[in-house]
């Protein structure tokens, strides 16, 4: 495809407002970090501001018990919500793209999780797994799966995943409907002639839909991993991190240590540690979906 | 070509609309409770509340005392509050008076955000209304006094009459009674192998550290030393964690203890799954409305040492950049003479602690605050250090579930504990 | 034969989902309609003994809530304006030009996502309190644009490339300029994606919770902060809250009921010929 390669004003006009208010809001509150990062910085304690340099940084690896606790569960976290999300919502959105009775109906309810506030997500899942009360645990008492109560958000096997079963439960929504919007610009023409030629149904979609949608599946999967990444509702409600490590992600830890403990230098170096760990991560992620429709240019 | 005019005058007009919004409403609503009112003085209160409307209405008589000086109130939720504190500190922009934990007043201090009020103390001839321990713990060991004590609930201990009944077991007095009604309370009612009822409603998660406090160093530890080094790591210290921790182990509380907060001890209790809590008045409607007359309240058991009663005070601090301070001070004495201070207490379920009210018949003859107060001269508060915070916040919620879970021992426990503490 | 199967899998998968998508609200929904010694009692009852409408009439009468759901509806609207629109030039850019540093700013909008906002709080409180617009609805239409531009401006350069430029090309030909093409041919083709696009800035902003926490107040709080604050110091107001959440995603859930038509209806009928 051919495009307008031009030096002219048009596209700096056309992105001015996004970039100002942009870096407007959020430049410098993030070149203020980065700079706290290297400063022993705790709110508790300000007559001893001082220059540390990479101190905080090799403290976190080195001596901070929680660090790698928290850099594991981030891993689990981040990619098997963002899997399970992508699975299901490829699946859920050629449910929806077929036409059957009450699909309207249908399509709207499934929204639902997306437009629910992450607080009364995570009040939600707690009390549906509540150990003493809740409702999976009567269920499967009944279905004679487990005998007495089930302490789910209390037991390091459980806890996380519990949470990471209410972060895909919120985040299907969201992807299926970026996929349907998706298959909507797919040109029916295409799918007409390759019946034509008598393609079956599974050669069509790995063929044309999936082509066809690459290029959203490309932005909205890497908007899931950083979006997963930094969510810190859900886990901060529902456990804290706990118990002792085993829900503690690198999001949560940082807001445990700059918003609670008011250590903001050391709080801003884990959020950067971070930060870099997952540049990394969508870097090679984006290198790799280059041919496939991604929108970084060679 | 004129096209392309349209074109730059929408993108500017967009640009324009983007950026000069903020700019145009700024006039229309900073701040103007400074000069408003006919140049009367005006003082800006934060404070948070558990009952709404309890401050407004105990505070509704100033205007006919002080008419000179208006009074506003601002009520922030809880769980905004610290963050907003803090922002707002950060940037000079605090209300003249501001409702604290003790344990924040490290940050403003060292934020420059917090006027010293000795002087105002030593001034001030209502002085011996309030106990010399509330002074104390507003000091809190530090060269001066920042605080005004404000309000108080101390933890004590309810227990299920019936469940105690049923067993034949009289309500604990030391700790030995304490882990023996735990274990005997335990029982499995419907014969399925798995307890039903629990002895005790265990708290693992954030704020815990109250209750774990009140149980394990009454065996005659504290967590400084007259010299403010940490005291907290003892032998004896272990052994007392060691049974604490045991109750989780012995499963006497319900498993879901470790990550259980404020809100699931309070409903495992009123539900009937434990039957001993350890909160404080606040709690106390609530479980009346759910228990009736099914529930008592006992003071904390005595330990080797006697009793470690910790308490939940909170205190006013008045903004070191306030431009009406004497007028911040009156309202300070205002909040703590008789009257507003016993609406307070009613209205918020706060232990009343200023003179002529804690005589009064109506909390001395409420069974929940009878118990409150009949130790309050021995009531202890937590070290107020700048490492608190944390310690209270992250370091001890989990270390205390990893010892339950079984990960360290209880030796390490109390040694990451100690060291946290000191800084180190 | 295999037909029938297909739409025998078909249906148990779509009953499949509907069942996990509704189940949390289903039991969020009977919860509200019980009595607080109910919830936690140690009977276990699927539905409530004795069902009350108690809770919904506490949220209506005795607090803000409704007044709190306005005040999200128009952050949230006036915030899809302005993202809306200064996205689809930013991605209107970004699709139909090359230039240097093209790349380098689609990496700069996403990696401002990464620095979690609890580290903005302070220097943003300070920024906004300076502006004087702290505790205005402003400040959130501020923060959710910022928070909302970057993605979106992904998203519709992601949609505008699959826009043919030889349509465009043919105007340009026929005499229409630079704003023409753009709102007149562009802009009518993507409405389904514009539609996703500003979705998702509703929803971001309507859900945003860690600003509206920080940056309101009683005038302008929003509804998730209202839903939060049912949890005070000592307390969880469960019937407030689970009434409160059943309320809240109604009128989104008709929003989109409305919407999901346009949302679907599809290019294919739009004349884009491939």
């Amino acid at each position: 495809m051919q495009r307008k390669k031009s030096k002219n004003w048009q596209p700096v006009i056309l992105l001015a407002p996004a970039i100002i208010i942009v870096i407007l809001i959020i430049g410098y509150p993030v070149g203020r970090a980065i700079g706290l990062s290297l400063f022993q910085y705790d709110m508790t304690n300000l007559q001893n501001v001082k220059f540390v340099g990479i101190q905080n940084y090799v403290d976190l690896f080195t001596k901070d018990e929680a660090f790698w606790p928290a850099f594991k569960n981030t891993i689990v976290w981040v990619l098997v919500t963002v899997a399970s999300q992508l699975l299901l919502s490829l699946l859920l959105a050629n449910i929806l793209n077929k036409k059957f009775f009450l699909r309207g109906v249908v399509r709207s309810i499934v929204l639902i999780p997306w437009v629910t506030p992450c607080v009364l997500i995570s009040l939600m899942w707690a009390w549906i797994f509540n150990g003493n009360y809740g409702v999976v645990n009567e269920i499967l008492n009944r279905l004679h799966l487990i005998t007495g109560d089930a302490a789910w958000l209390a037991q390091p096997q459980t806890a996380l995943w519990v949470q990471i079963l209410a972060m895909i439960w919120q985040g299907v929504p969201f992807f299926t409907i970026m996929i349907l919007a998706a298959m909507q610009s797919i040109p029916a023409e295409l799918y007409e002639s390759a019946s034509v030629d008598g393609a079956s149904s599974v050669r069509k979609y790995f063929h044309i839909t999936i082509p066809g949608i690459a290029s959203t599946l490309v932005s909205t999967v890497m908007i899931r991993l950083i979006w997963v990444f930094n969510n810190v509702d859900i886990i901060y409600t529902m456990t804290g991190g706990g118990p002792g490590y085993s829900s503690l992600t690198l999001s949560v830890y940082t807001y445990q240590q700059a918003q609670k403990s008011m250590r903001f230098g050391y709080g801003s170096a884990a959020a950067i540690t971070g930060a870099v760990f997952m540049t990394g991560v969508i870097f090679i992620y984006l290198r790799l979906t280059r041919e496939k429709g991604g929108m970084i240019t060679k | 070509m004129f096209m392309k005019k349209r074109m730059r005058k929408m993108v500017s007009l967009t640009l324009a609309m983007c950026m000069t919004v903020p700019f145009l409403t700024a006039c229309g609503s900073g701040k103007e409770s400074k000069e408003e009112g006919n140049g009367k003085d005006t003082i800006t209160v934060w404070y948070w509340e558990d009952n709404e409307g309890s401050y407004e209405e105990a505070y509704s008589t100033w205007s006919e005392k002080y008419p000179d000086v208006n009074l506003e109130l601002e009520s922030i939720p809880w769980n905004s509050y610290h963050d907003r504190l803090v922002a707002a500190a950060a940037s000079g922009d605090l209300p003249d008076v501001y409702k604290i934990q003790p344990t924040w007043t490290p940050e403003l201090v060292s934020m420059g955000a917090i006027e010293p009020l000795d002087e105002y103390i030593d001034a001030w001839e209502g002085r011996d209304t309030i106990p010399e321990s509330m002074w104390n713990s507003a000091k809190a060991d530090q060269d001066q006094t920042y605080s005004w004590p404000h309000s108080l609930v101390v933890l004590y201990l309810y227990c299920r009459k019936s469940y105690f009944e049923d067993a034949g077991l009289e309500y604990p007095k030391t700790m030995d009674e304490f882990y023996e009604a735990c274990e005997k309370l335990t029982k499995d009612t419907d014969g399925d192998g798995a307890a039903d009822t629990y002895g005790f409603s265990m708290r693992g998660a954030r704020g815990g550290h109250f209750m774990w406090a009140g149980l394990t160093m009454n065996a005659g530890v504290d967590f400084l030393d007259d010299g403010g080094k940490t005291a907290l790591n003892t032998d004896k210290m272990t052994e007392a964690n060691q049974k604490y921790l045991d109750i989780y182990k012995n499963g006497w509380a319900p498993k879901t203890a470790p990550t259980d907060g404020m809100t699931e001890i309070v409903q495992n209790f009123e539900s009937g799954v434990t039957a001993m809590l350890i909160h404080h008045l606040n709690s106390a409607q609530g479980i009346v409305d759910v228990l009736g007359d099914d529930v008592d309240v006992v003071p904390l058991p005595e330990g080797a040492s006697g009793r470690y009663l910790p308490s939940e005070p909170c205190f006013w601090a008045v903004s070191s950049k306030s431009e009406s301070k004497d007028a911040a001070v009156d309202f300070l004495k205002y909040s703590t003479e008789e009257e507003p201070h016993k609406a307070l207490c009613k209205n918020a379920g706060l232990v009343p602690f200023v003179s002529p009210v804690t005589d009064d018949p109506e909390f001395t003859e409420n069974k929940f605050c009878a118990a409150s107060m009949e130790y309050l001269d021995d009531v202890k508060t937590f070290p107020v250090c700048d490492t608190w915070g944390e310690w209270s916040e992250t370091v001890w919620p989990q270390t205390m579930q990893r010892a339950l879970l079984g990960e360290i021992t209880s030796g390490d426990m109390i040694e990451t504990l100690a060291d946290n503490l000191a800084g180190e | 034969m295999k037909e029938k199967k297909g739409i025998f899998t078909f249906y148990i998968l779509t009953v499949f989902f509907l069942v996990i998508v509704l189940f949390p609200f289903l039991w969020t929904f009977l919860t509200s309609l019980k009595e607080e010694t109910e919830m936690f009692s140690q009977d276990f009852h699927f539905l409530p003994l004795v069902p009350t409408l108690e809770s919904y009439r506490e949220l209506f009468q005795k607090t803000d809530f409704l007044f709190n759901m306005w005040n999200s509806l128009v952050v949230s609207a006036v915030t899809v304006v302005i993202a809306g629109v200064v996205s689809f030039m930013g991605g209107y850019a970004l699709s139909r030009y090359r230039f240097r540093l093209r790349n380098t700013l689609l990496y700069f909008f996403l990696l401002l996502y990464l620095v979690p906002n609890t580290l903005l709080l302070i220097p943003l409180y300070t920024v906004f309190n300076k502006m004087g617009i702290l505790y205005t609805p402003l400040c959130l239409i501020v923060a959710y644009s910022t928070y909302s531009i970057p993605y979106s401006v992904w998203l519709t350069t992601g949609f505008i490339n699959q826009v043919p430029y030889e349509l465009e090309e043919a105007a340009a030909l026929d005499g229409c300029n630079l704003s023409q093409r753009m709102f007149k041919i562009v802009l009518p083709l993507l409405k389904p994606a514009m539609i996703a696009s500003c979705s998702f800035i509703f929803i971001t902003s309507w859900n945003e919770y860690t600003y509206a926490n920080m940056f309101t107040n009683a005038e302008s709080r929003t509804v998730t902060v209202a839903l939060s604050n049912f949890m005070t110091q000592y307390n969880i107001r469960w019937d407030l809250i689970s009434a409160g959440g059943i309320i809240v995603v109604i009128p989104v859930i008709i929003m989109f009921a409305v919407v999901q038509k346009d949302l679907i209806a599809g290019m294919t009928a739009g004349g884009v010929k491939g």
